[in-house]
């Protein structure tokens, strides 16, 4: 059979008061200390990448540099290019765009048979025509200011046509005189 | 001496709180002082070397393109080029090309005067007048005047005149035509500015060019000797 155990303890209330409190604060001194340490640690970490970024970043620079010297050393070539480009561009813009002028002027050419002598022509700034000839009948005429009306044929170049004056000569030929209005 | 051990004494009561509060204080420096101001640092330098690499790169694409370009090739296209729209008034070059043209549509010039250069309307390209005055065939004028506008030179009909002359196929023609010019421009490729590409057209629109000046060159009129070949017979 076992004797039952009593437990007494001897030591005075203040003291394990005393105890209780040590133990708290040993807890908390290893938690603040490792909380130190880890800002610590983060602090040395984030200025070791700065230091090595430091480095990195100078090297670019370098390279940089570099490169810009070498672009530098091509600038006659690169201002060639330019202006070749600059050239080209407006080339593009004008060669092969015929102006209203010649435009007009093929339109009549096209449209008065070759036959018909041209007494005058005259093609302003803006495209427009004044356009004397002379013709044997008034067929003729008729046929020019139809073609010049229509927009199929006249391919949409011509805004308004005006006979300024019909005269019947001697010989009975008809001079003509027209105005010719470019769109 | 009293003073320490007023401390000491303080410190054993407090010390639960005191020691967390300092080590608090001294994270808190850290994290106001070298954490956060780093951190901060590093983000935005890590930016900057972006954008550095992003321009090395370009600058040493651009130096690769340009080294690849035949220096003497690119001469010639551009002698090309700055023949056929040059960057000032040439008259010599454009009195030669069309009396050229002139004759090559069987076209005898009667007249031919230079104007002044004219003030560029918005959006035009500035040029100077040239007043050509010639007769020749009514059949082939209209082939002279695409001839003036197709030539190795930027040139533009800005107005005609046409009479009758000795007969119905013979016509009197005074073409007033724009010679363009233009300067060069003021920038001439900055640094950090993408170069120019040559597309295909432009290569096209070049080699059209090259053969109109060399075709104009070998059809040049050649003036007739006058007087004897040895003035001492």
């Amino acid at each position: 059979m076992r004797t039952p155990s009593i437990a007494i303890n001897l030591l005075p209330v203040e003291f394990a008061t005393k105890q209780v409190r040590q133990k708290k604060f040993y807890k908390v001194q290893v938690v603040s200390i490792a909380a130190l340490l880890i800002m610590a640690f983060m602090a040395s970490i984030t200025v070791a990448l700065r230091v090595l970024q430091s480095q990195n970043l100078t090297s670019a620079q370098t390279r940089l540099a570099q490169a810009e010297d070498e672009v530098l050393n091509l600038k006659s070539k690169e201002a060639a290019v330019v202006v070749l480009k600059n050239r080209l561009d407006a080339i593009n813009r004008v060669h092969g765009v015929s102006s209203k002028q010649l435009t007009a002027y093929s339109l009549i050419d096209g449209l008065l048979p070759q036959d018909i002598p041209i007494n005058s022509l005259s093609i302003d700034v803006n495209g427009n025509i004044l356009l004397s000839f002379t013709v044997s009948s008034p067929e003729v005429l008729d046929n020019l200011v139809t073609s010049l009306t229509s927009k199929d044929r006249n391919f949409n170049l011509v805004d308004q046509v005006e006979v300024e004056s019909v005269a019947r000569s001697r010989d009975g030929l008809l001079r003509v005189s027209l105005k010719i209005k470019a769109r | 001496m009293i003073y320490q051990e007023g401390l000491l004494v303080l410190y054993n009561n407090y010390k639960l709180y005191i020691f967390p509060s300092v080590v608090t204080l001294a994270s808190l420096i850290l994290i106001v002082f070298v954490i956060y101001p780093q951190t901060v640092k590093l983000i935005s330098n890590h930016r900057t070397g972006e954008e550095l690499l992003g321009k090395m790169r370009f600058l040493e694409v651009k130096a690769q393109e340009l080294e690849s370009i035949n220096e003497e090739d690119l001469t010639k296209k551009l002698a090309a080029a700055l023949t056929v729209f040059p960057q000032d008034k040439d008259f010599g070059n454009v009195i030669g090309l069309i009396q050229n043209i002139s004759s090559r549509y069987s076209f005898d010039i009667v007249d031919l005067s230079l104007g002044q250069g004219s003030e560029p309307e918005k959006g035009a390209e500035t040029g100077y007048l040239v007043k050509l005055e010639a007769v020749g065939p009514k059949s082939a004028l209209n082939t002279l005047l695409v001839g003036l506008e197709s030539a190795p030179r930027l040139m533009k009909v800005s107005g005609v005149e046409v009479s009758s002359e000795k007969g119905p196929d013979s016509v009197n023609a005074v073409i007033t035509l724009k010679v363009l010019f233009s300067p060069v421009p003021n920038t001439l490729g900055a640094l950090h500015s993408p170069l120019p590409v040559v597309t295909t057209k432009d290569q096209e629109i070049l080699s059209r060019l090259v053969n109109n000046i060399l075709t104009s060159q070998t059809t040049a009129v050649v003036a007739p000797t006058l007087g004897k070949q040895n003035p001492f017979e």
